[in-house]
């Protein structure tokens, strides 16, 4: 019993000699930007909207934000209607090893007049970019660490009538600082979900350049609509993760740590024949 | 995991954690709901908006999941949780698509996340006055305080706890017998963050301060490591779990400083530093064997010389914890008027510096003074022995993680507040052990001997003192002294009458000097001891701010014009009716503290034929002994202050 104390201490010493070797991303620099472009056409008549994001970024995040919430009036009677929010952003302040990152977008095209819609088109994109330095107060630089990435992605969508043509796609690369690509993930079908998870390799003073965008079009076909009704197309489109940097022990921990493992197996095993 | 000192390890684990903790508190819901149904509509911050506040499947509204009330960390954590959560709730249409679009245009529109309310509970000479009403019925003891700082806390999940030193030293005997580890120890069971070294930290000297701070048993005292058993480590003390900051006191051997210059508490990404230090002035009101080998630095100019250093870390939320502080005259609730030194030290403060938390001068006051760019900086000071705290609140706007605002008030813990049952054991352990050395009768007085000085700033307790440190050290073995000379400052209370027969225990006795100075015994001219006494009044040779009139024992009178220069006020010196000769040798007695020219009374520092004697509670508990009809206080006339 106490043999397996003793080892138990030193696998836990030799464990967090494997943690004490701790990096950090820290955000370098980062911009953002996005914009929509709408247009229906109802009886004839079409009309347009436009957002695009604003930056709002601060100390140690990146964050872009955008809304549109406009209506239209058509002639003689009616009107057209849209909704859109749309947000991306990354932020390093949570968890100093690793960022959290988020992107999506939110339409809603409301049609109200007796009559024929004609169709309509709905374009958004978005895009944000992040120099995400790797750095650590004890590891020198050009010391191993490795880079997980993860997170999901869905889309929804609905129509009242209209067929509606979504593609919403969803573009996340990390390059090192010759724009070489480290990891990357594509997606995504309208009305679908995934999941993602890359990983690689880098080392302490590297500057990964993080780049994620999300472009989505959405095109609503011709229905005819009932006098006192109309059609609704909405769409979203969501995806987030994290970017996380983790020391890779040294070969030296890693045999201490699996000596210690084996030792309590064995000393298990022949406490159990006895 | 840092490898750097001025950073407490726990502090970047916190953000994740609180937001973990918050969550999973705003989503857990045990009450039953028709899902569907609707309470409502959902309100983002201050901003209401049309989308039906409805019930979910596990009668969580769509308000609740949103967590708004909750603190973010900045707006892109909000922004991400709402368009996280709202699509699950689309997904299981609680939501519709209009209604969540709606619901991310208000969330932007809000505002939330975009600052950051932090709580900062802060107070300062505490003084180990851990048990109610010891030392004086106005303190309501430790167990008191702490409730008042456990309500505070559950209010605010994003706080500090943070005190300006003082915090141990001069404090009474239930945490004083036990070299102040009770203190320590009941700070821990609170859960504090910071303490900045005040003075009274020094007066044990570095090693026994280290110790406070590592633990361990006191080499020698008997009465150190009796903690209870979930106090203690391995057995011994176990220090503070608490950091203790020195930004102004260096090693000379190293120059480092003895403790980390700042600590960094992290809320939910938005880090705020707490510079941590002592007046300047330290070494010359303690002990100058509890400061060797330590500098002091200027106290503007140390934080000063940080804020580079905490830019470069991203850091732009600073608080200074001083022990230095100013006389006001608003009392808990405003502040008219404040002088003393902090007015001095913020005027020089680099405008990075968003609130100072003061001390040492045991007063109350929320004041706003001029920083070196003019522009008014918020200064607290929560009075003493746990009587107050401050209640105060920092808005960090999160994009510049700068403090947007101050607002701070300073509460009263109060004598008749609810005990915190987590601390009634911690100090009911070390009132029981300390009952038995603390009731032991060691003398009688005829009616109470109060510190509180006439207007010549004689004391009859001063008398009384100073008359046992005479008449301890008068004979021919134990150094023939003719005259001693009393610190006003080593007076910590007034020694009462207990009813019916006057008699005092040694727990009184100990409050009134619990520093354990040992008496000494030199001799000065006639020249050096008018030296001592002009150097009693404020700004001259060296004496700091305000007058510090020493007691003088039997025998010894004189007078004193205070309108007059430095080293031209004190008059008609005489010792037993003759008056005294300049040229002249006299046998004097101090403690050990004035003997080595604390209180800024250098002169005693050139007394020749230097003779160690008792420890002063001693020599004072032997004068009671010798006295056995009892000690009446005296008429006060050895000092004469002219008009």
């Amino acid at each position: 019993m106490k043999l397996n104390k003793i080892l138990l201490a030193g696998v836990m010493s030799a464990a967090s000699a494997l943690a004490a070797q701790a990096a950090e991303l820290s955000l370098a620099s980062g911009s953002v930007a996005g914009s929509l472009a709408a247009q229906a056409t109802v009886n004839g008549e079409t009309v347009s909207f436009d957002a695009v994001l604003d930056d709002l970024s601060g100390a140690g995040f990146v964050l872009g934000a955008g809304a549109s919430d406009a209506s239209r009036a058509l002639t003689p009677a009616g009107s057209v209607s849209q909704l859109w929010s749309a947000a991306a952003s990354l932020d390093t302040t949570l968890d100093p090893a690793s960022a959290a990152f988020s992107a999506g977008s939110a339409g809603a095209l409301s049609a109200h007049a007796d009559g024929q819609f004609e169709g309509s088109l709905e374009a958004a994109s978005l895009w944000l970019e992040a120099e995400l330095a790797i750095v650590s107060a004890e590891e020198a630089v050009g010391t191993p660490v490795r880079v997980d990435v993860a997170g999901s992605a869905e889309s929804l969508w609905a129509s009242s009538g209209p067929t509606l043509e979504l593609v919403p796609t969803f573009d996340l690369v990390v390059r090192d600082a010759g724009a070489n690509i480290l990891g990357s993930w594509q997606g995504l079908d309208a009305g679908g979900s995934e999941s993602f998870s890359f990983s690689f390799q880098s080392l302490v003073g590297e500057v990964l350049s993080f780049s994620l965008s999300h472009d989505s079009q959405a095109m609503g076909g011709a229905a005819a609509m009932a006098a006192g009704a109309g059609h609704t197309l909405d769409n979203a489109a969501w995806l987030e993760g994290t970017i996380t940097v983790t020391a890779v022990p040294e070969p030296e921990s890693y045999a201490l740590f699996l000596a210690g493992l084996t030792a309590i197996g064995l000393f298990g095993r022949r406490r159990l024949q006895r | 995991m840092r490898n750097d000192r001025s950073t407490p390890p726990a502090s970047t684990c916190l953000a994740a954690v609180s937001l973990i903790t918050l969550l999973a508190a705003g989503a857990a819901r045990a009450e039953s709901c028709t899902p569907g149904s609707v309470a409502g509509t959902v309100t983002m911050g201050e901003l209401a908006t049309t989308v039906p506040n409805r019930f979910g499947a596990d009668c969580v509204t769509v308000d609740e999941r949103i967590g708004d009330e909750s603190p973010w960390g900045n707006q892109a954590a909000f922004l991400s949780h709402v368009g996280s959560v709202t699509l699950a709730m689309q997904r299981s249409r609680q939501l519709s698509a209009t209604e969540r679009a709606r619901l991310l245009i208000a969330a932007r529109q809000s505002g939330v996340g975009g600052t950051l309310k932090v709580k900062l509970i802060t107070f300062n000479d505490f003084h180990g006055t851990i048990k109610g009403g010891e030392g004086s019925s106005s303190n309501p003891g430790v167990a008191r305080f702490a409730t008042r700082i456990k309500e505070l806390k559950a209010a605010n999940p994003l706080h500090a706890v943070v005190s300006a030193g003082d915090m141990i030293g001069a404090s009474p005997l239930t945490s004083a017998l036990f070299k102040d580890e009770p203190t320590i120890e009941a700070m821990n069971r609170i859960g504090i963050d910071f303490n900045a070294v005040g003075n009274h930290e020094f007066d044990e000297g570095k090693d026994e301060l280290l110790r406070m701070q590592q633990g361990g048993n006191h080499p020698t005292d008997i009465y150190s490591g009796q903690g209870l058993p979930p106090d203690l480590r391995n057995g011994s003390f176990a220090g503070a779990r608490f950091r203790f900051l020195a930004a102004n006191v260096a090693e000379a051997s190293s120059g480092r400083t003895l403790f980390p210059a700042y600590g960094v508490k992290d809320f939910l990404g938005n880090k705020v530093a707490f510079i941590g230090m002592t007046l300047e002035g330290t070494p010359t009101i303690v002990s100058p064997s509890g400061v060797a080998g330590l500098n002091f630095a200027d106290e503007a100019d140390t934080v000063n010389a940080l804020i580079p250093q905490l830019r470069a870390r991203g850091i732009r939320s600073v608080v200074v914890l001083i022990h230095e502080g100013g006389i006001a005259t608003g009392g808990l609730t405003g502040c008219p008027g404040i002088s003393g030194p902090i007015v001095d030290i913020v005027n020089r403060l680099d405008a990075e510096v968003d609130l100072v938390v003061s001390g040492h001068t045991h007063q109350a006051y929320s004041c706003l003074i001029a920083n070196k760019e003019g522009q008014p900086v918020r200064v607290t000071s929560s009075g003493q022995y746990a009587r107050n705290l401050g209640d105060i609140d920092l808005t960090i706007d999160t994009r510049s993680k700068d403090v947007a605002a101050v607002s701070a008030s300073i509460l009263t813990t109060g004598t008749s507040t609810a005990e915190d049952p987590a601390l009634t054991d911690l100090v009911a352990h070390y009132d029981n052990l300390a009952a038995v050395p603390k009731a032991r009768v060691i003398g009688t007085i005829t009616a109470t001997l109060t510190r509180t000085a006439n207007a010549a700033g004689e004391s009859a307790l001063g008398d009384v003192i100073a008359d046992a440190q005479l008449d301890a050290t008068d004979d021919a073995g134990t150094g023939q002294a003719v005259v001693a000379f009393m610190n006003p400052g080593g007076i910590r209370a007034d020694l009462p009458f207990n009813p019916p027969n006057g008699e005092v225990t040694y727990g009184d006795a100990f409050t009134v000097q619990p520093f354990g100075n040992s008496l000494v015994t030199m001799t000065l001219s006639g020249a050096q001891i008018k030296t001592l006494l002009e150097t009693q009044f404020a700004g001259c040779n060296g004496q700091g701010g305000f007058n510090r009139i020493l007691q003088v024992s039997v025998g010894f009178s004189y007078a004193y014009t205070e309108g007059n220069a430095c080293n031209a006020r004190v008059t008609a010196m005489s010792l037993n009716g003759t008056a005294l000769n300049p040229a002249g040798s006299y046998r004097v007695t101090v403690n050990s503290f004035l003997a080595d020219g604390g209180d800024a009374f250098g002169v005693l520092v050139q007394g020749s034929d230097r003779l160690g004697g008792a420890v002063d509670l001693d020599a004072f508990e032997a004068y009671l002994l010798a006295n056995p009809g009892g000690v009446a206080p005296g008429p006060q006339n050895r000092i004469v202050k002219n008009d």
